[in-house]
This record gives C-alpha cells, sequence and structure tokens, in this order.
C-alpha cells in the first residue's frame, strides 16, 4: 500500500517570498529542498508558477494554489516517480486546488487534488474507452499501479516504433 | 450568495467560461495537438462557490462588445456552451454580478459539494464550443 504516510511528513519545498505590501506578495520562489526525481527537477518553476498567481487569474476571482496542495502534489509525484515517463502537466484550480495530468500512450490520467489527502483520480483508457474514477484520501497505490500501466504502454510504443 | 436555478435564464441561453491559455491548455500527446484541460469545468471549493461563467445576452443587451469583455486584459479564450446543458446533468446555474462584473454568474452543483462529477465536467466539455478560440487546442470528447 502507497499510504500518505509515506511522503506526506516530508516538505519538499521552502516557499520565500517577499514585498508583501497590503496583502499583494510581490515575488514568490519556491526552493526546493534536498535530491528530487527528474519530474520534480523539470515542473519545480511550474510550481512556482502556480504558488504566485496573480488574484484573479483565470478572468475572475481566482487565486494561485494554496502552498499546502503544491507541497502534497510534490510529494505524491515524488512517491509515484518511474525515471523513463516525461513529467505530467500541472493545471491549477481557481480555489488553490491543483490537477496533474498526463495523456499519453493512449491513456488520459488526471489526478484532481482537491486539498491534501483529498484526490480525485481519473483514468480513460483509448484503447477500448474505458473510464476509472477513483476518490482517493490515505491509499494513493492505485496511482503507481496506473502510472507503472503507463510506463509499460510507453515500452510498447518504443518497441513498436522500432519495429517499424 | 445560495445556490439558485435562475429561471429568467432560458435553456437555449448562451454561458461563456474564459479560460487563460498558459494555465489551462496541455499538451495531448494522443492527438498531438494541445487541449483544455478539464481543471477548466470545476467549481470553487468555497461555500456556495460555483463555476464563474459570464452571460453574453446581459453583455449584448447593454451594447457591450462579447469578445472584447471576455479576453480584457488576457483571458485570450473562452469556451461558450448552452444552459440546457448545465440543467442536464443537475447542475444549476444564476446570475451573480460582482464588482468590475455585472455579468457574472455561477454554476452550481446541487447539493453543495468541492467538485462537479467527472460526469458533469464531461457533459460540459462535450457541450463546449469554441468562443474565443485557442489555435492548436482541441475541447476533448471523451
Amino acid at each position: 500500500m502507497l499510504s500518505s504516510a509515506a511522503f506526506q511528513p516530508e516538505n519538499r519545498f521552502r516557499v520565500i517570498s517577499g514585498g508583501r505590501s497590503n496583502d499583494i506578495v510581490a515575488f514568490r520562489r519556491l526552493e526546493v529542498l534536498g535530491s528530487t526525481s527528474g519530474w520534480l527537477a523539470s515542473l519545480t518553476k511550474r510550481f512556482e508558477d502556480v504558488v504566485s498567481l496573480m488574484p484573479g487569474w483565470d478572468g475572475y476571482q481566482g487565486r494561485p494554489v494554496s502552498f499546502s496542495v503544491a507541497v502534497f502534489a510534490a510529494n505524491l509525484l515524488e512517491a509515484i516517480y518511474v525515471e523513463t515517463l516525461d513529467a505530467p502537466s500541472i493545471v491549477p484550480g481557481a480555489d488553490g486546488s491543483l490537477q496533474i495530468e498526463w495523456h499519453m500512450f493512449g491513456f488520459d490520467i488526471e489526478v484532481d487534488i482537491l486539498a491534501p489527502n483529498n484526490v480525485v483520480a481519473t483514468r480513460y483508457r483509448h484503447a477500448d474507452s474505458t473510464e476509472e474514477v477513483v476518490e482517493l484520501k490515505n491509499d494513493f497505490s492505485i496511482l503507481a499501479d496506473w502510472i507503472d500501466e503507463l510506463n509499460n504502454a510507453s515500452r510498447d510504443h518504443v518497441q513498436f516504433a522500432r519495429a517499424m | 450568495m445560495e445556490p439558485y436555478d435562475d429561471p429568467e435564464i432560458s435553456d437555449q441561453d448562451r454561458i461563456i467560461r474564459r479560460l487563460n491559455p498558459a494555465q489551462h491548455i496541455v499538451p495531448d500527446h494522443n492527438t498531438g495537438r494541445d487541449r483544455v484541460s478539464s481543471k477548466l469545468f470545476s467549481p470553487s471549493s468555497e461555500p456556495n462557490g460555483g463555476m464563474s461563467v459570464d452571460f453574453p445576452k446581459l453583455m449584448e443587451r447593454d451594447g457591450v462588445v462579447v469578445e472584447e469583455f471576455v479576453t480584457t486584459p488576457v483571458f485570450t479564450g473562452s469556451v461558450v456552451f448552452p444552459a440546457w446543458a448545465v440543467r442536464s446533468v443537475d447542475l444549476w446555474v444564476g446570475y451573480e454580478p460582482i464588482s468590475g462584473n455585472p455579468y457574472h454568474g455561477e454554476v452550481w452543483r446541487v447539493p453543495p459539494a468541492r467538485n462537479f462529477t467527472n460526469a458533469q465536467k464531461k457533459a460540459l466539455m462535450r457541450a463546449s464550443e469554441w468562443f474565443v478560440e485557442i489555435p492548436g487546442a482541441d475541447i476533448p470528447r471523451d
């Protein structure tokens, strides 16, 4: 079981902010703590961007991604990291939440992090148009399984491409 | 504001949802193009929070150029869907003017919940068309 306890206590980021005036933070930077996976290395700037979004970034009243959600997402990514897969996309929600997405090798995998330990994950398989939706709070092993299967699909894709 | 379903909004009324391409558009390696993230179709998790939208009918009534209003200053994309698509998946829609946007409204889940169901998000995506298109990006249908 890949439980949240396996990755939650470690804080992957330290927030550095400054220039505060009337609740406006002029800059916010995330410093990565310790060694990280290839995914997190490539996504650090993206995490910085989404926690620093200006109020109203979505054209309405959107607010930046909350630091606790960003840390949870980073730790979740570290826990399910597979070296041979590309890093996912990161999409902010207007309410401070965040979604992680892969659209590749015949799958759409979306992990909507509404809050730490409040996750809705969806997988759509194009080959047979099947969709799975799971709500996750403490056990995230199904996500690790999905990423393993996505990695297997990437290997099949590479082998197919070489055979052509 | 308490969620409500406004009877003055007809099923045929169009509803606009703005998007920020730097945040809402992601690469889709399955198609080789970009796509609108399903996260665009999500409500706020605030109490009674909904998904923010604009009502072009009200702008047209006031002589406001809709394309200009919803793309100012940097929100360069938007999708549009009919009110019936909202109601067909048991969501409510109502006006909620806010500072700077008298044409603002919300789409709510009833009873209130932190998120729309996946079926509700997909129904909104399938019913959506580009209002201000982002070149090279698709609105997913599956």
